[in-house]
């Protein structure tokens, strides 16, 4: 049973640490009462006892960085998948996913429940706080840093489970036992898809190989970190072309979660939320502008454009076609749905997702921009990582 | 094979390349010369792939550059290319820096450590060899650029102006007898381009002259001799083509400075 819950248990130091800060903490509040009022440490404890929800105990938050902690490190310090030499140690190994992983398992298990429990007892001493809110931002940590190593071995199901069920938990926040629910119920697709990924280990990192890399191949540089000329004309190139059915997912994602933005800050007129959608398709049309002309220039200067009269060049210009079909929809479908009765809350929601879907899948894709585009290609360098010669 | 056809190019009003039109075999080494400013390096940088031309086209081994996704990927493996002024990553070290690139074009691992380790001893960068590139003088780190287009095995080299940027004479003695040995072979095909016609005269298969974006002479050093009837050095074949009055302006600035 020791070595069981030592191994789901950050190193000795970390708890001793976060033990002494706990402590440290609340001797800090009492000092603190006893010398501005006056009291002794007896009067003290008795004024306590009448209205502990008054003090502002220190302690509580402490215990929330350390659930915070706690939750990064369950899924950071046991997975595979962010440790190169532990990887390679296992495909190595006679291990397989029918067996215990040796530095701990990456889902919970009861001594998580067990370690849980105890927080939920401590948090107990603090009547203005629910007991449950240490227990959730745990789970709540967990689940996205499940969903990080979840999205680097593209298992997508519980990333998106997480991203669109953390919505709906925002929604029902008032509801303890409603989130509860909610943060269990991801926690299952989560548990599920963890198995799943481990179950096809040794896995393909592809793009993200050379980012994880750790130990001896540490300081490598990736090839997009060569300099000019390999960085724009590399023989290497990853697919940043997005699909039809991940664009939809993604759009319908954005609108839930601009949906879920403008529903926890009601009440709220037309006139505040337009502008706030009008920032957004503004950000986003800028962002795809740059990725396509960054780097990326006109074979023709502007003056020669104009004295050559070749105003518009096919071959380049197609890359803002997409970003004035989405300024379009993005000005004109709000309007047309709240003219056939839509709500403003829907109608701008609906209407960012079809921007951003607009904004995934008009073409070229990037790929085939980058390397098949009539551009002339520029290096941009940051000075502070290359130096010309 | 390198196939330059009809190529124009310009990026305001004036025309820096003017239908060009030319074939570089393959295991030949290709001299471009001519004045500064004529298009040299915008030609090198079209075939290159850095530039899109107005007019024209470029095709590598058969391929023609930015006409497919998978024709350009499998081109850029084939070739290399040395700029005027590259950019090196200022915090990795040299051998980091040779190392990655070598992967970046899939050479093999225990090769590719060899490979970079000749160069380093050929180019005298070993004591800088785990250093930060940012260290380095800027010979230094011309010579790190050279080696970084040497590495990557590639059949196509292009160079522009490999032996200017500082370099020591040891090192322009090393990079003359590694394009000489490289000329040599019969599975690689350069092109490069220099202002300095002694460097590249006694080991360029063709020397291509261009003036004012146009190829007016294309040919072997004997055929350029017989094109101006003139059998002296490069230097005096390329000022014939070039400026074929200097000799006069020289005797006559004499005869007006004497007293």
């Amino acid at each position: 049973m020791r070595m069981r819950l030592r191994s789901i248990l950050p190193p000795g130091w970390v708890l001793v640490l976060f033990a002494l800060l706990y402590v440290l903490a609340d001797v800090l509040v009492v000092a603190l009462a006893m010398i501005l009022g006056r009291h002794s440490p007896a009067e003290f404890l008795r004024y306590s006892m009448f209205d502990l929800a008054e003090i502002p105990w220190l302690s509580q938050f402490v215990l929330l960085w350390a659930c915070f902690f706690w939750g990064v490190y369950r899924i950071a310090a046991m997975h595979p998948v962010f440790r190169e030499d532990y990887r390679h140690w296992l495909a190595a190994s006679a291990w397989s996913a029918g067996k215990p992983l040796p530095a701990g398992p990456v889902h919970l298990v009861w001594q998580d429940v067990a370690i849980l429990l105890v927080i939920t007892g401590l948090a107990l001493r603090y009547p203005a706080r629910n007991p449950l809110e240490f227990a959730g931002l745990f789970l709540l940590v967990y689940l996205l840093g499940a969903a990080v190593v979840l999205s680097l071995l593209q298992a997508w199901v519980a990333p998106y489970a997480t991203a669109v069920g953390l919505g709906v938990a925002l929604l029902a926040i008032d509801k303890p036992f409603e989130v509860a629910g909610i943060l269990i119920g991801l926690y299952a697709i989560t548990w599920f898809e963890l198995r799943r990924t481990l179950r096809d280990f040794p896995w393909n990192l592809g793009r993200w190989e050379a980012f994880l890399r750790t130990g001896a191949l540490k300081g490598q540089p990736r090839p997009q970190l060569l300099g000019w000329p390999f960085q724009l004309l590399s023989p290497r190139m990853v697919n940043l072309s997005v699909s039809a059915g991940p664009a939809i997912l993604l759009s319908v994602l954005a609108g839930w979660w601009f949906y879920v933005a403008a529903v926890l800050s009601l009440p709220w007129e037309r006139g505040d939320i337009e502008p706030l959608y009008g920032a957004i398709i503004a950000l986003g049309i800028l962002s795809r502008i740059m990725a396509y002309c960054v780097g990326y220039l006109s074979p023709l200067s502007v003056a020669g454009r104009l004295l050559t009269m070749r105003w518009i060049i096919p071959g380049y210009d197609k890359i803002f076609i997409g970003p004035a079909v989405t300024a379009f929809a993005g000005c004109f479908l709000p309007r047309i749905l709240l003219a056939n009765g839509w709500s403003d809350l829907n109608a701008f929601s609906f209407s960012l997702a079809i921007v951003f879907l607009l904004l995934l899948l008009t073409g070229p894709s990037l790929r085939n921009w980058r390397l098949t585009g009539k551009h002339r290609l520029l290096p941009i360098m940051p000075r502070q990582e290359f130096v010309r010669i | 094979m390198i196939n330059v056809v009809d190529v124009t190019q310009h990026y305001g009003v004036r025309p820096v390349l003017r239908h060009i039109n030319l074939r570089v075999k393959e295991g030949e080494l290709l001299a471009l010369m001519g004045p500064n400013g004529m298009g040299k390096s915008t030609l090198l940088a079209v075939m290159a792939g850095v530039l899109s031309p107005q007019k024209g086209y470029v095709e590598i081994d058969g391929m023609r550059r930015r006409s497919s996704e998978e024709n350009e990927l499998a081109i850029r493996k084939r070739v290399s290319y040395l700029p005027d002024h590259p950019w090196l990553p200022r915090n990795r070290t040299g051998r980091e820096f040779l190392m990655a690139v070598g992967e970046l074009y899939e050479v093999e691992t225990l090769r590719l450590m060899d490979h970079v380790e000749r160069l380093l001893d050929l180019f005298q960068l070993r004591e800088q060899a785990d250093s930060p590139i940012r260290s380095y003088s800027s010979g230094q780190m011309k010579k790190a650029a050279i080696c970084s287009a040497l590495v990557t095995e590639a059949p196509v080299l292009l160079l522009d102006e490999p032996f200017s940027g500082g370099l020591d004479p040891s090192a322009i003695l090393a990079l003359k007898t590694v394009l000489k040995r490289l000329a040599a072979r019969s599975d690689m095909t350069m092109v490069m381009s220099t202002p300095v016609p002694e460097l590249i005269e006694d080991f360029a298969d063709r020397i291509a002259i261009i003036r004012d974006g146009e190829i007016i002479c294309c040919d072997t050093l004997e055929g350029l001799r017989r094109t101006t009837s003139c059998n002296g050095t490069l230097a005096e074949v390329f000022e014939r083509l070039i400026n074929p009055h200097t000799a006069e302006h020289i005797e006559r600035y004499f005869q007006r400075t004497q007293p």
